[in-house]
């Protein structure tokens, strides 16, 4: 035990240095694989668990939802999506950021990014709800947190990548994000709601659209809620592998795109491919090197140590649960979501497993406590997105404004804590 | 040599790009078609999931020249900066130093898992063609990405060599 925790000491010293999070988890695990095993051990094992990796066939499914936000993302459908939620929330006070949220929703459930949508809406929802006098805090902080919603709600990367670590089904996390997401979605509509509650100038109403406008903008939406229907509609039936269902949402966003005048070029093809081939290429590194060091933490016994530790301790499932998501969200602020799939699942697996937790509830507790390591101080990744895509926004606005959000992800995380029904009622459906 | 690297990564880029979207794309072409094909005509294709798992591998292998000719992989950024400012030069030369070593150690692995698989004969499980094909394109992707990531710190660091020169005769 005391050599991998030597091992993350390490880990995390280099990683704070600016070692590629990639290589420093590869080396350090390489490393202290050889310590315990020796040299010749440890790089046939690095050798095979990289080949191994890059060809695991489960793995598929990253480049291919991937490619489909990024189709989804090339295709401009954020200005519907936008469109389409303000007819029917744009008059009420708060509205624009309200449709910020659902928009923010919409573009989530077909595309398992939360920086590009958040990267998405800001140009389309900051301009409308500047226009709209909007305060800065709350218009930024909308945005950077609706972009979170981007891992929760299915198709999501991070679910996938928990769903490879933690050997659990994806389809039947895809299902559990849903209802979780919805959860997360109204209770930042409640945030909007309290906060222009408290300060009615941050959000004035928008003009209402003529029913022309509304029937127009709900129509455009059409397309992606089919895509949508299909990818998950799919899984839940058992049509496809998750993998097919994301060969069949490439397929279906990039038709998309091609009905609205994109990816009509050869140049916009190989753009979208090149954006997509090399988002996976950056997160395999990440994932090659952790799963190298995750084998260095179970040669080192420390995953089955903790399951003494906890025994001793008289932890119970709920408390361990708690335990291991108050570390997630330390992580959060230093890793980031993939980061703490990867190093924090695996060294927990055996210990989860022990006090027989249900995985896939405990998938979507870490995946929302990741949701709140994007907004969070020091990284906060979303929030530097949205800073990026509007660089007049004071960073310290970005950060006040994301503080109801906060507040409405740790209500959400209680009531999923709570009732985990809210994640396993549309598994069980399933099981 | 200058001018040598300045010529050699453009063009190692473009093919690795051209490379890695053709690769993804028939990913992408071969899941649907499979599943068109096994609902529609209950033909679905061959040992279509071994090749998927191949088509994965090499396009991550060759859009990870890519990613190491830009350096753009993935970096915990709390302290980078402020560290970057206090020694920039010795910061600059360790990092960049130790992602060739673990690039370099990643190729000389894969390598060698290419160069068993050929010697063993062995061959992929469902359509049973040679795995030295796959091994070997990943092994030598994985040595082309390395050679992008020398190329890619060089060219990085002659413009930034310029950068300060300019700075400084600006200064003066």
């Amino acid at each position: 035990m005391t050599i991998a925790l030597v091992g993350f000491a390490v880990l995390i010293l280099l990683c704070f240095f600016g070692f590629r999070v990639g290589f420093a988890t590869l080396i350090v695990g390489v490393i202290g694989f050889a310590y315990l095993r020796g040299w010749s051990a440890a790089f046939a094992m690095a050798g095979t668990q990289v080949m191994e990796d890059a060809m695991n066939y489960n793995l598929s499914v990253i480049p291919l939802f991937i490619l489909m936000g990024v189709f989804i993302y090339k295709a401009e459908i954020s200005n519907d999506l936008f469109d389409a939620a303000y007819a029917g929330l744009g008059q009420f006070r708060g509205g624009l950021a309200l449709s910020t949220v659902v928009a923010c929703a919409g573009f989530s459930a077909v595309c398992g990014s939360s920086l590009a949508t958040a990267a998405t809406m800001t140009k389309v929802s900051m301009p409308a709800m500047k226009r709209y006098k909007y305060s800065d805090s709350l218009a930024s902080g909308t945005i950077a947190s609706g972009g979170t919603l981007g891992i929760m709600i299915p198709p999501s990367v991070p679910l996938v990548i928990y769903g490879i670590v933690s050997e659990q089904d994806i389809g039947l996390l895809f299902m559990a994000g849903i209802i979780p997401g919805l959860l997360l979605v109204c209770l930042f509509m409640i945030a909007v709601a309290c906060v222009v509650r408290l300060d009615p100038k941050a959000g004035p109403a928008g003009d209402p659209l003529s029913p022309e406008k509304k029937r127009r903008a709900l129509r455009s939406v059409g397309p992606i809620l089919f895509l949508f229907v299909l990818v998950l509609g799919g899984i839940y039936g058992s049509i496809f592998t998750p993998t097919e269902a994301s060969g069949i949402g490439a397929v279906g966003a990039a038709l998309i795109a091609l009905s609205r005048g994109f990816l009509r070029t050869w140049n916009e093809w190989l753009d979208a491919l090149v954006e997509a081939s090399k988002t996976t290429a950056a997160l395999f590194m990440c994932i090659f090197g952790a799963l190298v060091f995750a084998q260095f933490i179970n040669l080192s016994g420390m995953p089955f140590d903790l399951i003494f530790i906890v025994d001793d301790l008289g932890l119970s499932a709920t408390q361990l649960v708690m335990f291991v998501a108050f570390i997630a969200i330390i992580m959060g602020m230093i890793f980031e979501s993939i980061g703490i799939l990867l190093l924090l699942v695996p060294v927990f697996l055996p210990s989860l497993y022990q006090a027989n937790v249900d995985m896939i509830w405990f998938g979507i507790i870490v995946v929302i406590v990741t949701e709140l390591g994007l907004i969070t101080p020091p990284i906060g990744m979303n929030v530097f997105v949205v800073k990026s895509v509007a660089p007049n926004v004071a960073l310290s606005k970005i950060f006040l404004g994301v503080i109801p959000f906060i507040i409405a992800i740790f209500v959400g995380l209680v009531l999923v804590f709570v009732f985990p029904q809210i994640a396993v009622f549309l598994p069980g459906l399933l099981r | 040599m200058e001018s040598f690297i300045k010529y050699l990564l453009p063009r190692i880029v473009y093919l690795v790009k051209i490379l890695s979207a053709v690769l993804l794309f028939i990913m992408m072409a071969l899941t649907f078609i499979d599943v068109l094909g096994r609902y529609l005509f209950n033909a679905p294709i061959y040992g279509s999931a071994e090749m998927i798992q191949f088509l994965l591998a090499l396009t991550i292998f060759s859009a990870l020249g890519i990613v190491n000719a830009d350096d753009s992989h993935i970096v915990v950024e709390v302290f980078e900066e402020r560290i970057r400012k206090f020694i920039p030069n010795l910061h600059g030369y360790l990092i960049q130093g130790f992602s060739v070593l673990a690039m370099a150690f990643i190729s000389w692995q894969l390598y060698i898992f290419a160069e068993d698989s050929y010697h063993l004969g062995s061959m992929t499980t469902v359509l049973e063609w040679p795995l030295i094909i796959v091994t070997g394109s990943v092994a030598f992707l994985s040595i082309l990405s390395l050679i992008c990531l020398i190329c890619g710190l060089f060219v990085k660091n002659l413009y930034k060599k310029a950068e300060d020169n300019k700075t400084s005769s600006g200064s003066n």
